[in-house]
């Protein structure tokens, strides 16, 4: 009883190689010759169709082809505004003294505003007062009305 | 080395144009086979013809340029393969077989139609790319074990491995349409 040659060893004939044992298979055993046949025949069909004919197109989606691209020139317009700033900012530094005064600004808005926008207010309110009752209020901020004490009018006048 | 190759001409001339005519064809349907694209085919090979010039300028012995070439090719490939940029638009692919039927071609290619040579090259596609390479070398460029082996540096085992698995990748796509 002879033992058929296996797809592998049928492989290796076709495409050159094998053992000699196994080519002498093949000229006995008629099955055998048949499947090589049917391989070489099939193989034959592959190299034409992948070297002598026209290859066929690859064609992508669109959406594929154009994400790189775009991606690259969303990059460099953020790379050209950055180049773009970078001088302009180091060509008019702000000073000093204008920082200080920007950080002064801010602190006084987030710290003192509640309790000077509560002065003014009670300030505004005196002054409101003493108005409809014809004078001027006499209060701790310098301004007194002639209702008020001789020194403290003459201190008005003289500040 | 590679001297038993089908497309090999021993002793070639270190002379670029005849090197390049007698194998720009068969480089660039090499890596439009390892590629799958063929613009991409054609940037590959003119990387791979002008690093033939830089070898000639530099050393101009005579060596057999067509396996050379080759290898040089599916290095190229290769490293286009692994490109982030090769990686990032081809996540799917379609195929479209725009040939003229009967046009310039064999009466053995007419025998081939148009939807047999789609589901080849598809198959062909599918198949991984060490294996479209090793079925590259070995089958169409007509390779000896030994020299894809070398060539692709793997072992003669892993060599005759994957020719097996990629013959019978080829051959069960073709076996659907009968």
């Amino acid at each position: 009883m002879t033992t058929c040659v296996s797809d592998e060893a049928l492989v290796a004939i076709a495409t050159g190689e094998g053992t000699g044992a196994a080519r002498a298979h093949l000229r006995t055993c008629r099955h055998c010759a048949q499947r090589a046949s049917g391989l070489n025949d099939d193989l034959r069909l592959v190299r034409h169709a992948l070297l002598e004919g026209p290859l066929p197109t690859v064609v992508r989606p669109v959406r594929w082809a154009w994400l790189p691209v775009s991606g690259a020139l969303a990059t460099a317009a953020v790379v050209a505004l950055v180049w773009a700033a970078s001088p302009t900012m180091r060509a008019h530094p702000p000073s000093d003294a204008a920082l200080a005064s920007l950080a002064s600004d801010v602190s006084l808005a987030v710290f003192d505003a509640p309790e000077r926008t509560v002065a003014a207010h009670a300030s505004d309110s005196a002054y409101l007062q003493a108005a409809l009752n014809g004078g001027w209020p006499c209060g701790e901020d310098g301004l007194y009305g002639v209702d008020c004490g001789a020194a403290e009018t003459v201190a008005f006048y003289t500040e | 080395m590679h001297a038993t190759g089908t497309y090999v001409l021993a002793n070639e001339e270190a002379d670029y144009e005849q090197i390049y005519a007698a194998h720009r064809a068969r480089v660039v349907r090499l890596c439009h086979l390892l590629l799958g694209d063929a613009d991409e085919a054609q940037e590959v090979s003119q990387e791979v013809f002008l690093k033939l010039h830089r070898a000639l300028s530099s050393d101009g012995a005579a060596i057999a340029w067509g396996p050379w070439l080759r290898t040089v090719a599916v290095n190229a490939c290769r490293d286009r393969r692994r490109s982030r940029w090769w990686r990032w638009g081809r996540t799917s692919e379609e195929f479209v077989d725009d040939q003229h039927p009967d046009h310039g071609l064999t009466p053995e290619q007419s025998a081939i139609n148009s939807e047999t040579r789609l589901r080849i090259w598809q198959a062909f596609r599918g198949l991984s790319p060490r294996q479209r390479e090793v079925f590259a070398l070995r089958h169409l460029e007509g390779w000896s074990t030994d020299e894809v082996a070398t060539t692709l540096e793997m072992s003669s085992g892993t060599v005759k491995r994957h020719l097996f698995r990629a013959v019978q990748h080829m051959r069960r796509s073709l076996g659907e349409r009968k």
